[in-house]
C-alpha cells in the first residue's frame, strides 16, 4: 500500500511532468519547481536529508552533457555541418528519390554528432531550400527527416541526452554502445528509410535541373572546418579508447572542449551562452525529484512488480522495458522517462544486464517521433513547414509517426532477441 | 490541435529564428545569389528625401540597377577575357 509521503512524491512528480508536457512554463522551469516541493517535503517529512540530497545530483553526468555541447558548439560554428548538408544535396542531383535517401541518411548522422533540434533545424532549412528551387513539396523530406533524426544516434553514449543518462547509470561505455547496439541502429536507418520512402512515393515529385554550386561557398574560413574535423575525430577517437585509462567520458568530452576552444580561437563566452542550458537545468531539477521517489522506496516497489509481472524471465523484461519507455517516451520528455527507468532497472537485482539497458536505449529514443507532440524534434519541424506556408495536418504526422515507431520498435524487439541470445 | 501547436511554437521563436538563419545561409550558395548595397542621397537632392526613399519600390528604377548591374558584370568578364588571351 502506497503511503501519504510516497503519494506526494508521486504527486509532485506527475505535477512537473504536467508543467514539462504542456510547456504551460519552460522545461527547466518546471522540473526546478518539482525539486523545490521534493526538497521541502523529502527534508521536512524526514525522508533524506540535505546532505543526502545534494548528492542525488550526478556531477559526471552534468560535465558529459556540458563537454559534448561545448565540443558540437565549437565545431558547429566552423560550418562543418552546413557543408555536409550542401553535399547531401549535391550528390542526389534534382533526383528527387536520391535526395530522399539522401537527406534521410544525412539527417540520421548528422543527429549522431548535433543536438536533435540542432540537426533538424539545419537539415529542414536545407531541404527547404531545394524543395523551394527544384519546386517539389517539403512536407515528405521534412518530416522523413524528423523521423531519422530522432532515430540517429541510438547507438552511441553522445548521440543523445537519454544515452548520456542510461549510460552514466549502467556504467556502460562508448565501446559498449557501439557493440551492442550499432549493427541494430544501422538496419534501423535502411528499415525505416525504405518505410518512409514508399509511404511518400507518390509525393515526392518528378526529377528537375539540380542548381550548381560549391558547398564550400557556404564557409567564410576553409581552415576552421578543417579544424573542426580534427577535434571531432579526436573526440571520437578517445571515446573509443578512455576506459583503458580508467577515466569516466566525462573527462574525455571536457578534456576535448577545454582543446577545442584552445584550438579554434573562438570566444568561450560566446560558446556557453549558446550551450543548451534549459537541458542542463531540466536534468539537474529532475534528479531532485527522482531522487526523493527513490528514497520513497517507490522506485523499488515498482522494480519488484515488474520483477513479478516478469516472472524473473530476462525475455520479459527486455520486452517489458523497450515497449513501455517506446511507448512513454511518446508522450513524456525522453530525458524524463531515461531518468525515472534508471533506477528502477538498477533495482532489478540480477536483471539489471546489457539487454535490458539496450532496450531502454531503443525504447527511450525511438518513443520521440510518434505524434507532432513526441518531442522537440517534431515541434520544430512542423514550425518549420509552417515557414514555408504549409500548414500540415497533425493526424498526417501522427499517421507516419506511428507507423515507423511501430516499425522501429518491432524491429528492435527483434534485434534484441537475437543479439542477446533471449530465446534461450 | 493547432492552437496547441501555434502555442508552443510561439516560445520556441529563437528556434525558428535559427531555421531562417540557416535556410538564409543555404539560400545563398544553392539559390540564385544577391548582393545588398547602402545608397546615400546624393549631394544637391536634399529637396526629393521622399521620392528617393520611394526609389526602392520603383519598377523602372529597379530595371535600371538591372542593367547596370549587366553592363558592368559584361565589362569585367571583357577584362577577365583579355587578361586570360595576354
Amino acid at each position: 500500500m502506497i503511503n501519504v509521503v510516497q503519494t506526494i512524491f508521486i504527486l509532485i512528480y506527475i505535477l512537473t511532468v504536467l508543467l514539462a508536457a504542456t510547456e504551460m512554463v519552460p522545461l527547466s522551469l518546471a522540473a526546478l519547481i518539482g525539486a523545490l516541493l521534493a526538497i521541502w517535503f523529502g527534508i521536512n517529512y524526514g525522508v533524506f536529508t540535505y546532505e543526502d540530497a545534494i548528492k542525488f545530483i550526478d556531477i559526471k553526468l552534468i560535465g558529459l552533457l556540458v563537454g559534448v555541447m561545448i565540443v558540437i558548439e565549437v565545431t558547429e560554428r566552423s560550418g562543418l555541418f552546413h557543408v555536409a548538408a550542401l553535399y547531401a544535396i549535391k550528390i542526389a542531383r534534382g533526383d528527387p528519390v536520391k535526395l530522399f535517401f539522401s537527406i534521410c541518411f544525412v539527417s540520421a548522422a548528422a543527429s549522431l554528432f548535433l543536438s536533435d533540434v540542432t540537426a533538424i533545424l539545419l537539415i529542414a532549412a536545407a531541404a527547404g531550400t531545394i524543395a523551394r528551387i527544384i519546386k517539389v513539396d517539403p512536407s515528405p523530406y521534412f518530416i522523413s527527416a524528423a523521423i531519422m533524426v530522432n532515430l540517429g544516434g541510438t547507438s552511441t553514449l553522445i548521440g543523445s541526452v537519454s544515452n548520456m543518462i542510461i549510460g552514466m547509470a549502467s556504467g556502460l561505455s562508448f565501446t559498449d554502445f557501439i557493440s551492442y547496439l550499432t549493427l541494430g541502429e544501422v538496419a534501423l536507418w535502411i528499415l525505416v528509410s525504405v518505410t518512409l520512402y514508399f509511404y511518400y512515393k507518390p509525393r515526392l515529385g518528378e526529377k528537375r535541373t539540380p542548381p550548381t554550386y560549391n558547398p564550400w561557398e557556404s564557409v567564410k574560413d576553409r581552415k576552421a572546418v578543417y579544424k573542426a574535423f580534427i577535434i571531432m575525430i579526436l573526440f571520437f577517437t578517445l571515446l573509443f579508447i578512455y576506459d583503458r585509462w580508467n577515466i569516466g567520458p566525462e573527462a574525455v568530452a571536457l578534456g576535448v572542449a577545454i582543446l577545442a576552444l584552445a584550438a579554434t580561437g573562438v570566444d568561450p563566452a560566446e560558446v556557453f551562452k549558446r550551450l543548451d542550458w534549459e537541458t542542463i537545468f531540466f536534468i539537474g531539477g529532475f534528479f531532485f525529484i527522482v531522487g526523493g521517489v527513490e528514497k520513497t522506496g517507490l522506485l523499488a516497489l515498482l522494480s519488484q512488480e515488474i520483477f513479478k509481472i516478469a516472472g524473473g524471465s530476462q525475455f520479459n523484461v527486455v520486452m517489458l522495458t523497450l515497449w513501455s519507455s517506446g511507448l512513454v517516451s511518446a508522450v513524456v520528455s525522453n530525458i524524463a522517462v531515461a531518468l525515472t527507468f534508471t533506477p528502477i532497472i538498477q533495482g532489478i537485482k540480477g536483471l539489471n544486464s546489457p539487454a535490458v539497458w539496450s532496450a531502454l536505449i531503443f525504447g527511450t529514443n525511438l518513443g520521440g517521433a510518434a505524434t507532432p507532440f513526441s518531442g522537440t524534434v517534431c515541434i520544430m519541424t512542423l514550425g518549420a513547414l509552417k515557414h514555408e506556408g504549409i500548414n500540415l495536418n497533425l493526424a498526417d504526422f501522427t499517421k507516419v509517426g506511428v507507423l515507423t515507431t511501430f516499425v522501429e520498435l518491432a524491429f528492435s524487439a527483434l534485434y534484441l532477441i537475437v543479439r542477446f541470445s533471449l530465446w534461450s | 490541435m493547432g492552437k496547441i501547436l501555434d502555442y508552443i511554437l510561439s516560445k520556441r521563436k529563437k528556434s525558428m529564428a535559427e531555421y531562417e538563419e540557416n535556410k538564409e545561409a543555404f539560400e545563398k550558395v544553392m539559390g540564385r545569389p544577391s548582393i545588398e548595397i547602402s545608397v546615400e542621397l546624393p549631394e544637391g537632392c536634399e529637396g526629393q528625401r521622399e521620392d528617393f526613399l520611394n526609389l526602392e519600390k520603383e519598377d523602372a528604377f529597379l530595371k535600371d540597377v538591372d542593367k547596370l548591374v549587366k553592363k558592368h558584370l559584361k565589362k569585367k568578364k571583357k577584362m577577365h577575357d583579355k587578361l586570360r588571351k595576354e
